[in-house]
């Protein structure tokens, strides 16, 4: 799944006396229905088992989410 | 009024004793932003929104139901056979001596439900844009959740639980979208 | 494939058919005019009542609305029988 188009970054400002190892891009989410204020008719859709393991009948609302990304 | 159904919305498998991270889910089990508030925010809301929205303030508050039953399993198998020493270590000693292991909507942190986490304002556009804001604010919390949570089949769960929020944040703002449209052009009956 | 599993995997199809009336409800409730999803909306009703007489025929109801057989309380099936969704 390409996440990066539901994802935002910037770059904080670093100071010299933050305690912790700076983070220097962080990463944030645009989830998909930002993009899509009324869905459109006949998108694509997932089998009904792939829709329940997805967790939306529609890829295109599907954006996952895992601590792989290290977000936080 | 409803029909129980004997089933979970969604398969939830549970494969460590952990009560830690029950202590955690409790956010969204008895939290602000949590699947009871949601379920009990729609719920009243719908008695006085324009007839257009009563149907997604309904089902999205019934499905709201399944979910906060999602996530009682996920506390409840991971307590279930926890000693009390096991609980105190998971910083669930004084949910212990107050309520054993039966389950309580309080948060993370022990501060029980209060109706002061929703509102229902009686004007359609600011009732749905507190539902678009709690649907955000779920998601967020279910991101937290997923970083923090080490059980594979609670994290499952939870990523399904977040994707829901993508879609009934999307349900609310075709809502709005279904509002806009009655905009007062002198409408002949 | 024990008794247990088989009838997780039943009640998953179950959960799979039911999930897409779940989704197809809600956009149908603000596409109240998408004739083709109207349609699939019906269809997938169907399905999931389907998919349900299958495990039901095996397991006995999974709620009040579905007629319990006179076998399944003859081998005594009871609605209030464990396990219930969160104890399996």
């Amino acid at each position: 799944m390409d996440q990066s188009q539901f994802r935002g970054t910037y770059r904080p400002y670093i100071s010299p006396r933050d305690p912790c190892p700076p983070i220097l891009v962080k990463t944030f989410v645009l989830p998909p229905q930002l993009f899509t204020n009324f869905q459109q008719p006949g998108l694509t859709q997932n089998s009904p088992e792939e829709a329940l393991k997805q967790g939306s009948l529609w890829p295109q609302l599907v954006d996952g989410f895992s601590r792989e990304e290290g977000i936080s | 009024m409803w029909v129980y159904e004997k089933k979970l919305l969604y398969p939830v498998e549970v494969t460590t004793c952990n009560p830690m991270l029950a202590k955690y889910l409790m956010e969204q089990y008895g939290g602000a932003d949590g699947e009871l508030a949601a379920a009990l925010r729609y719920m009243n809301q719908r008695y006085t929104v324009p007839d257009t929205v009563i149907g997604v303030l309904t089902d999205i508050s019934t499905e709201e139901f399944s979910h906060l039953e999602m996530l009682a399993t996920m506390i409840y198998k991971l307590t279930k056979d926890a000693t009390p020493e096991q609980l105190e270590k998971a910083g669930l000693g004084a949910h212990f001596v107050n309520h054993g292991h039966s389950l309580f909507y309080n948060n993370a942190g022990g501060v029980p439900f209060t109706s002061t986490y929703i509102q229902s304002k009686g004007d359609p556009i600011a009732d749905l844009y507190e539902d678009i804001a709690a649907e955000e604010k779920a998601r967020a919390t279910y991101q937290w959740l997923i970083d923090i949570s080490d059980d594979p089949g609670v994290t499952d769960a939870l990523r399904f639980l977040r994707e829901r929020e993508n879609v009934h944040s999307l349900r609310f703002r075709e809502s709005v979208e279904i509002l806009k449209d009655e905009r007062d052009r002198k409408k002949i009956f | 494939m024990n008794a247990n599993e088989e009838e997780w995997n039943m009640l998953k199809k179950v959960q799979q058919a039911d999930f897409v009336v779940v989704e197809l409800t809600l956009y149908t409730d603000t596409h109240p005019n998408d004739i083709e999803a109207l349609k699939q909306w019906r269809d997938a009703i169907k399905e999931a009542s389907r998919v349900r007489r299958e495990y039901e025929a095996r397991f006995g109801p999974l709620s009040l609305l579905s007629v319990p057989s006179s076998q399944a309380l003859d081998v005594g099936w009871r609605w209030s029988n464990t396990p219930w969704p969160w104890q399996r």
